[in-house]
């Protein structure tokens, strides 16, 4: 049963906002419902395309589920970012969002947006998450400090606590507590659009 | 006796010219690499650097104290989230502001490993070349750049420039074994020497709310003792330099963790039951850092480090399972 509250604790999550006494549940929920698992795509999904960061291509389209969504999307009020360039791709998604409603320009944005952000092809580094995931997902590189964009939550915060833990036997050959950069940097797959 | 006393004398006075001709700036890379490993972990020094890793730029600060209890050191990002990470040789602290949360976790490990990472240039010289390079301009200072060029592909180089007078890394860039620069780091500002007692510890004042995780760390396996894996096939170079059991916890089941190192670059990998985990098979890249992941006998193997994508990868495939 997906309730308001449960994708405002998705929401949160993705934000690192997310009390620890609700993180379990709701990756629980995330895990049985395929519901939840597309809004949590969907939600990076937008926050990367905005940000100008590489996105992740759901192997069933983005513009499929960003069609399909449009109409239930609260109206988010964002300023456009004019495209300056017009590729093939484009020229495939623009009578869809071109029918889509002007305020939830945030979503349209994602999709013009997506050939021009994602510079490495996606097929460069394909991760195939090999479980229970409905869709198989191909990543583009990671872009921050910490991974992000697993089809799985709980197997992005895995491997950035692997990385911290490394951390701890990481010289790199110059100041000891350098490694620990990733940890401290500022990630901006954390801030709110 | 007379000439005991003379020769010793001499000698001496061999020893201290030596010395004083190497910090006048005869230093071969050797020396400099060596001087750099002291000075980072035994002076005093604050300062203000920026790292480029992608297309991204971050600004941070770091701190270093030493006194009679031992090292201290501090990491904050002065982006965004002022998240920070204190260490000490008894713990390492991560306090991230912005998810409310802290972390502690005790050294145990890695207090008995960081002697590893002594530069050990004639070790290294089977994966590595050594260059002087020239002398430029860093932070205001005068440096002296050396380069840590690798043979192969299964490592990243570094140039790196030291201060010329105190050899701390006032500029390191990571390079790939083409020499393209994968990461930098470079200060706009440092102090060295300096008074910096009450700057290095971290302010927990007013944070007494977040959640706070304790993380134990894992219990150190000694070369003797039975594993049911193994490594086979290794890229040249790496070798085993530690193997902990990580207990089962909050965050997961336990974990068997390695940690592999050729004496400069170094990685982890961590194996556990994947039981009805999803689990990751391939790789991912993320800045210098690069993970593979695949399944053995339904257990999750992941390779993890600052190292390029071919040697997580052959890390990975290297794991073989022992039937009992």
């Amino acid at each position: 049963m997906m309730t308001k509250d449960t994708q405002e604790r998705l929401s949160a999550l993705i934000d690192s906002e997310l009390p620890a006494a609700f993180t379990a549940d709701t990756i629980s929920h995330l895990k049985q419902s395929s519901d939840l698992r597309e809004i949590w795509d969907r939600y990076h999904l937008i926050g990367d395309a905005i940000r100008g960061e590489g996105v992740r291509w759901p192997a069933e389209g983005v513009a499929g589920i960003v069609h399909n969504r449009l109409r239930d999307e609260p109206a988010i009020v964002a300023q456009p970012i004019p495209i300056k360039e017009s590729k093939p791709q484009d020229r495939l998604l623009r009578p869809l969002a071109a029918g889509a409603a002007i305020a939830a320009s945030v979503a349209a944005l994602a999709v013009f947006t997506l050939p021009r952000l994602t510079g490495e092809s996606p097929a460069a580094d394909p991760v195939q998450i090999v479980s229970k995931a409905p869709v198989p997902v191909s990543y583009a590189n990671q872009s921050g400090t910490r991974w992000k964009n697993l089809a799985e939550p709980a197997l992005e915060s895995k491997l950035n606590r692997y990385l911290e833990n490394h951390s701890e036997y990481a010289s790199s050959g110059g100041m000891g507590v350098v490694p620990y950069s990733s940890f401290v940097s500022y990630d901006t797959t954390h801030s709110r659009p | 006796m007379r000439a005991g006393y003379t020769s010793h004398c001499l000698l001496l006075f061999c020893c201290l010219l030596q010395s004083a001709t190497a910090f006048a700036g005869e230093k071969d890379v050797r020396a400099w690499l060596q001087s750099m490993v002291e000075s980072v972990r035994t002076l005093n020094y604050r300062g203000t650097f920026v790292f480029l890793h992608d297309n991204q730029l971050e600004s941070m600060e770091i701190f270093h104290t030493v006194d009679a209890r031992g090292e201290k050191e501090r990491l904050v990002s002065l982006n965004g989230a002022a998240r920070e990470v204190v260490r000490d040789d008894a713990s390492v602290i991560c306090i991230a502001p912005d998810a409310k949360s802290i972390s502690v976790s005790r050294r145990g490990a890695g207090g008995a490993f960081r002697a590893v990472f002594s530069m050990d240039i004639a070790a290294l010289s089977a994966f590595y070349d050594f260059q002087l390079l020239n002398r430029v301009r860093v932070a205001g200072r005068e440096a002296q750049a050396v380069a840590i060029l690798p043979k192969d592909a299964y490592r990243y180089g570094y140039r790196i420039y030291l201060d010329s007078q105190k050899a701390l890394p006032l500029k390191t860039d990571m390079l790939d074994d083409k020499g393209s620069v994968i990461s930098q780091i470079m200060f706009t500002s440092i102090e060295i020497d300096t008074h910096l007692e009450e700057t290095a510890d971290g302010d927990l004042d007013g944070r007494e709310y977040y959640h706070w995780v304790q993380r134990e760390p894992g219990k150190v396996k000694t070369g003797t003792e039975e594993s049911e894996w193994s490594l086979q096939g290794l890229p040249q170079g790496y070798r085993i330099r530690l193997r902990t059991q990580m207990p089962a916890g909050t965050e997961g089941p336990p974990v068997s963790h390695f940690v592999l190192t050729d004496g400069l670059a170094s990685l982890s990998l961590y194996i556990e039951n994947s039981g009805s985990d999803s689990v990751m098979v391939g790789g991912s890249r993320m800045g210098a850092v690069n993970a593979f992941g695949r399944v053995v006998d339904g257990y999750q193997i992941t390779a993890v480090g600052a190292v390029p994508a071919l040697t997580v990868e052959k890390i990975a495939q290297a794991v073989r399972r022992h039937a009992d």
